[in-house]
């Protein structure tokens, strides 16, 4: 494609039909740049061939963007019912502070389901500011964490400074308070986002 | 962001329902035809797969930055979980599919006809099923979302030049599965009626 680019760009005074017949999807598509664009329109004033190729990858085209807006049309209501449907699952969420788990456990339902629930509705749903419920799961868990590990090492003998065992004993205590929260959180974190 | 849909976000992160009202309408056709043509999920189970869509989005909306691109963002999340149920469902192109779509014949007939012939949208949805993935997003993004290029490769992740490359190689096998399409029909056809001549 970039090869195509650069013939057009640089172009001699007529552009072949091979070339062309690169652009023509792309014109079709809508996405081609605007020398591309008129290269083409131009060779096919004079190419019956390439005009025809033209008018067929403009009919597929049409074909693709009717078959769009045909599946764009839900059917009437849907959307709106999705949407109080929506507002009520994550007013749940955030009541119950269940996050993700508790989401996915009702995302089946839709239909019925999604008019029932419509029955008591509240003007709005409550909101968490910042981190919402991720601080809320993340932050005891870190604080019990740190408070087993800081136990454990308290009850360790104590090896000279700078002895082998004080080196493992450091190392171990960076790798478990250090890099294995450092790993799991981010996790939790994409996992959050998606 | 047009349409004041910054202010939308600002009213829907607040707890507002009829915001976030407008914004679902909005955008829901468009991810309802993306998710559709994907063909990750039938007719049926599609609205679930939105409404997962929006639950994602929506329920990240504290995190989102209001940088104009709530659109993006949502097909982004969509174009994820089409793929993971794609995945699950293991509806894969094999390189042994793609190989054969390189090599499919080109039009022989008169090219109008046969595209008019293949308006029908079961064999549009199918013959854009088989296309290769990468192909299949760029082309759903452009013509079922109505993306522009650049949305669409901030969408995928790629420079507008590679989504370019995927849209043509996309539309040149899409025209040669419709073709392998009509041939296999009237080939069926053909033989039909010679079975009708011998009885």
């Amino acid at each position: 494609m970039l090869a195509v680019n650069s013939r057009v760009t640089g172009r001699s005074e007529f552009t072949g039909c091979g070339v062309i017949a690169e652009l023509v999807p792309l014109v079709a598509a809508g996405v081609a740049s605007g020398t591309e664009a008129a290269e083409v329109r131009r060779h096919v004033t004079r190419c019956y061939v390439c005009r025809r190729r033209l008018e067929e990858a403009h009919l597929l085209a049409l074909a693709l963007r009717e078959d769009g807006a045909d599946l764009r049309c839900a059917a009437p209501g849907v959307a709106a019912r999705a949407a109080e449907l929506l507002a009520d699952r994550l007013g749940r969420a955030a009541a119950t502070g269940l996050g993700a788990g508790g989401a996915r456990a009702g995302a089946t339902e839709t239909g019925a389901a999604g008019a029932r629930a419509q029955a008591a509705e509240p003007a709005s749903w409550p909101v968490r500011s910042g981190m919402g419920g991720l601080a809320w799961r993340v932050g005891p868990a870190a604080v019990v964490y740190l408070a087993v590990l800081a136990a454990v090492v308290s009850r360790l003998p104590r090896p000279g400074t700078g002895s082998p065992a004080w080196l493992a004993a450091c190392a171990y205590a960076a790798v478990a308070g250090v890099a294995v929260p450092l790993v799991l959180i981010p996790r939790r974190l994409s996992d959050e986002e998606e | 962001m047009g349409d004041g849909e910054g202010d939308l976000i600002g009213l829907a992160r607040a707890g507002d329902r009829q915001a976030l009202g407008v914004l679902v309408e909005r955008h829901y056709g468009a991810l309802r035809a993306l998710l559709l043509r994907y063909g990750c999920v039938s007719a049926s189970d599609v609205d679930d797969l939105v409404q997962e869509t929006f639950l994602r989005s929506f329920r990240a909306l504290a995190r989102y930055e209001d940088r104009g691109h709530l659109r993006t963002w949502l097909f982004r999340i969509a174009l994820n979980l089409a793929r993971d149920a794609r995945r699950r469902s293991g509806l894969v192109v094999t390189q042994a599919d793609v190989k054969a779509l390189a090599d499919l014949p080109d039009f022989s007939g008169d090219p109008v006809q046969l595209v008019l012939d293949r308006f029908d949208g079961a064999v549009l949805g199918a013959a854009v099923a088989r296309l290769p993935e990468s192909q299949r997003e760029a082309l759903v993004l452009r013509f079922y979302a109505d993306l522009p290029l650049e949305e669409i490769a901030r969408i995928v992740g790629c420079p507008e030049g590679t989504v370019k490359s995927r849209l043509y190689y996309a539309l040149r096998k899409l025209r040669g599965l419709l073709l392998a399409a009509q041939v296999e029909e009237t080939e069926g056809a053909r033989r039909e009626q010679q079975g009708d001549g011998q009885v």
